[in-house]
């Protein structure tokens, strides 16, 4: 396999995960603006800045005098932000695109065809903004996707570095996602209480955890971060997907279980270790926001040291690996 | 319905005799659209373009700064050639091929035909595409072109006639391929009853002919497909053949030279590339040789090239061919590598380089065709009668600077086909590319693609220039 072609299927992975996070993070809080009727805090105060900063969408003015339409524009479709929903999705079609070779062409016709329906729905944001109708297409969308993969793609090495893509970005977002509480809530504990359950609300929505309403999420914070970092039972929490990422690590490397041959190896095994043993008894403030950016960086570690690994060599070492 | 008011007035038409009769390999076909309303064949249009939208069947045009991919506005009316006008393009064609190949060898060795005087050495020598760096390279089986592309026309006489040769990267043949994937799935059951030969076979065929290409038959030889990348105006087409061939698509930043020998670059490390089918051109293939500033190609490829040690369809330098100057040569190649009449005839070329021909250019200039002698895709062209004298004296200026660069030929008005244009069949001018590959035996797959000019009256046919397609039936009997 071409460097370059693991390379982008590595990137065409972030990138989808990352459309259908940013899809439902703004599907839940759109519908949360509804409720707001705090007396003080506006729904850009209270949840959108928040969002923009756990979603890393760099804004240039003052977002105080958007309107939810602006907002909504600026998350969904803006081609300035790398970030917006409209970006990623056009990203990982233009990788797609470039290794549209190596792809299942059912693939290929899902991602092009949510890329023609945002593109529709682009021209007409100006009149509207039909949130729920996005949303639902982009998580179906994403959920197809994971099928295809799921079912039908070969376990080579083409479904590794997808897998890689996929599960890094997936955790990435779900511990940016529990830092929304970390954005959120002020150090003066001023607004919080009132703020609080809708964060809740929102983390769950987003993480697809409604179906559990019998464990009592809304009310029990500690709960919904165990579940989301370290239940195994989950396949969406951190645990489980590092657990993911390192197990397909070894398969590309063909190595065993705790031989570290490479740097993404370590740095993915060490994760995975601290949370399997970790004694959790909830978090809270900036000890949340510490950990989960302690996770964020091994996150991003092990990502550079995957493309270190397989797509980075430098021209002396391909002269001494070269093979007749 | 739709052909009530058909009218092919004086040229030739593919479907209607000059008494207005449908021809016999028409008959099944037009029996069947007659019996369709507008509503049904806008149904089946929708279809296919849906079907190429979700594909992504698309070529990226660059007018609009974005690079904006289209469609390839595709007909749903296809355009039928029975068994025994084939058979005659096929000779045709295959002659043809033999003795542009026989061409490319003797003029980059011993140059026989310039020495017997029968193409002037200068017109070789400032071809814009003649690679003097490869005088005396030698090529595998001594095949320069293994894919060509000749474009065919039809005079108001009903007469083929060769429009001009493609052998440096002839494209369309994806399209020729997913044009016919799409009609299958709206006329069924007209391909069998029709008795329509496939065309499907052509990605291995062309596989096995960039096979043939290494010479050490001990192993199984490593094709890649070298594209430009995916901004590139074909770069559809690149994934498409490479899929279906089964062989990677690789850009240039994928390879790299070791001691003369192409290797790509894998996550294991390098692989040795013995075969290279190249959609980059020569002059952006490698810096080292020609352009310095192109980042498409790959620094040292030449080397390699030269070395014998990869292989690359087409070879280096056939672009001389493509020349329009040396395209009027071509009748006479035929005669003295092969001894053998033209089959297939070239439309009427006059070369602005030579005096006589000079002369009745410029007087005639208003009624003629003018083309520059190296610009593709319609560009640099000049259709006398459709032009104002504005644009008519511009060329003029042109071809007095610079007599060398600029053939001119009568206008002909090239053959008509029904064509579905806002609820009706209306005709417009349409042209066949077929394709020929050149491996260890020469085949022409049957059928190509029928481009048409969707503009009333216009006859470019060319994508970039508002140019649709037809699917090409050729017929088993």
């Amino acid at each position: 396999m071409l460097s370059r072609v693991a390379e982008s299927l590595v990137w065409m992975g972030r990138y989808l995960e990352r459309a259908d996070n940013v899809g439902r993070i703004v599907e839940a809080i759109d519908r949360l603006t509804i409720d707001n009727q705090h007396p003080e805090l506006s729904n850009t105060e209270a949840f959108w800045e928040p969002v923009t900063q756990i979603l890393a969408v760099e804004v240039e003015e003052d977002l105080e005098s958007a309107s939810q339409d602006e907002l909504l524009d600026l998350l969904l479709f803006s081609e300035e932000n790398r970030n917006s929903l409209f970006s990623c999705v056009v990203a990982a079609r233009f990788n797609a695109r470039s290794i549209r070779d190596q792809l299942m062409n059912e693939l290929w016709e899902v991602i092009n065809d949510l890329y023609l329906f945002l593109k529709e729905s682009k021209k007409d944001a100006a009149k509207r903004i039909n949130v729920s109708e996005i949303g639902s297409k982009v998580r179906f969308s994403i959920h197809c996707i994971r099928g295809l993969v799921e079912s039908s793609m070969n376990r080579d090495e083409g479904w590794c570095f997808l897998m890689l893509g996929m599960k890094l970005e997936k955790s990435d977002q779900t511990s940016r996602l529990l830092d929304l509480k970390s954005f959120t809530l002020s150090e003066d504990g001023k607004h919080n209480e009132i703020l609080e359950p809708y964060i809740q609300l929102a983390v769950i929505q987003v993480s697809g955890m409604e179906i559990h309403a019998s464990r009592n999420l809304e009310k029990n914070w500690v709960l919904l971060e165990k579940a989301l970092m370290f239940d195994l039972v989950n396949p969406h929490s951190i645990r489980s997907s590092v657990r993911k990422v390192n197990q397909v690590l070894h398969v590309l490397s063909s190595s065993k279980i705790g031989v570290f041959g490479n740097n993404a190896k370590k740095v993915c095994g060490r994760l995975q270790a601290d949370l399997d043993y970790k004694s959790f008894d909830g978090m809270t403030g900036s000890d949340l926001h510490e950990y989960l950016d302690h996770i964020q960086k091994s996150l991003g570690e092990v990502f550079s040291g995957v493309l270190e690994t397989y797509t980075h060599q430098s021209e002396e070492v391909f002269a001494q690996e070269q093979s007749q | 319905m739709l052909f009530d008011n058909y009218s092919a007035e004086s040229v030739y038409d593919e479907v209607f005799d000059s008494s207005g009769d449908v021809r016999s390999h028409y008959q099944k076909l037009i029996k069947r659209f007659k019996k369709l309303n507008p509503d049904e064949v806008d149904s089946i249009q929708n279809t296919l373009n849906l079907f190429f939208l979700k594909q992504g069947v698309t070529f990226t045009v660059y007018n609009d700064n974005q690079g904006t991919e289209r469609i390839f506005p595709f007909d749903p009316v296809p355009r039928v050639i029975p068994k025994k006008e084939w058979e005659l393009l096929e000779k045709g064609l295959i002659q043809r091929i033999t003795a542009l190949n026989l061409f490319l060898k003797d003029i980059y060795f011993d140059q026989k035909i310039i020495k017997d005087k029968v193409i002037p050495r200068e017109y070789i020598e400032s071809a814009a595409h003649y690679r003097k760096e490869f005088q005396g390279v030698k090529v595998p089986h001594d095949a320069y072109i293994q894919i060509c592309g000749s474009d065919l026309i039809r005079d108001d006489q009903g007469k083929y006639l060769i429009l001009e040769d493609n052998g440096r990267t002839p494209s369309g043949a994806s399209y020729m391929l997913e044009n016919r994937a799409a009609m299958k799935q709206v006329y069924p059951e007209l391909f069998e009853s029709m008795r329509v030969r496939p065309v499907a076979q052509y990605p291995k065929a062309l596989h096995q002919t960039l096979q043939s290409l290494c010479l050490d038959k001990e192993k199984e030889a490593v094709c890649v497909l070298l594209t430009p990348g995916a901004y590139n105006s074909a770069y559809y087409e690149h994934t498409f053949l490479a899929r279906k061939m089964g062989i990677p698509i690789v850009e240039g930043r994928d390879l790299i030279i070791q001691n003369d020998m192409v290797y790509m670059k894998t996550i294991r490390g390098l692989k040795r590339v013995d075969v290279i089918y190249r959609r980059v051109d020569d002059d952006f293939i490698d810096p080292e040789v020609f352009r310095k500033d192109s980042l498409l190609g790959v620094p040292g490829l030449m080397r390699a090239y030269a070395a014998g040690n990869v292989a690359l369809t087409n070879a280096v330098g056939t672009g001389v061919a493509d020349d329009k100057v040396i395209y009027a040569f071509v009748p006479k190649m035929i005669k003295y590598y092969l001894g053998e009449e033209p089959i297939l005839d070239n439309v009427e070329t006059y070369l602005a380089n030579e005096k006589s021909d000079l002369s009745y250019i410029l007087e005639n200039l208003e009624n003629l065709v003018v083309k520059a002698a190296n610009e593709s895709g319609g560009y640099g062209m000049l259709v006398g009668p459709k032009s104002t004298k504005k644009e008519v004296e511009k060329f003029r200026s042109l071809i007095k600077k610079d007599p060398r660069n600029y053939i001119a030929q009568p206008m002909i008005s090239l053959s008509t086909h029904p064509t579905y244009c806002k609820d009706v069949a209306a005709p417009r001018h349409i042209d066949l590319r077929p394709y020929v590959l050149c491996g260890e035996e020469i085949q022409v797959v049957p059928g190509g693609l029928t481009r048409v000019a969707l503009t009333e009256g216009s006859i470019v046919v060319n994508s970039s220039q508002g140019g649709g397609s037809k699917d090409t039936w050729v017929l088993d009997y």
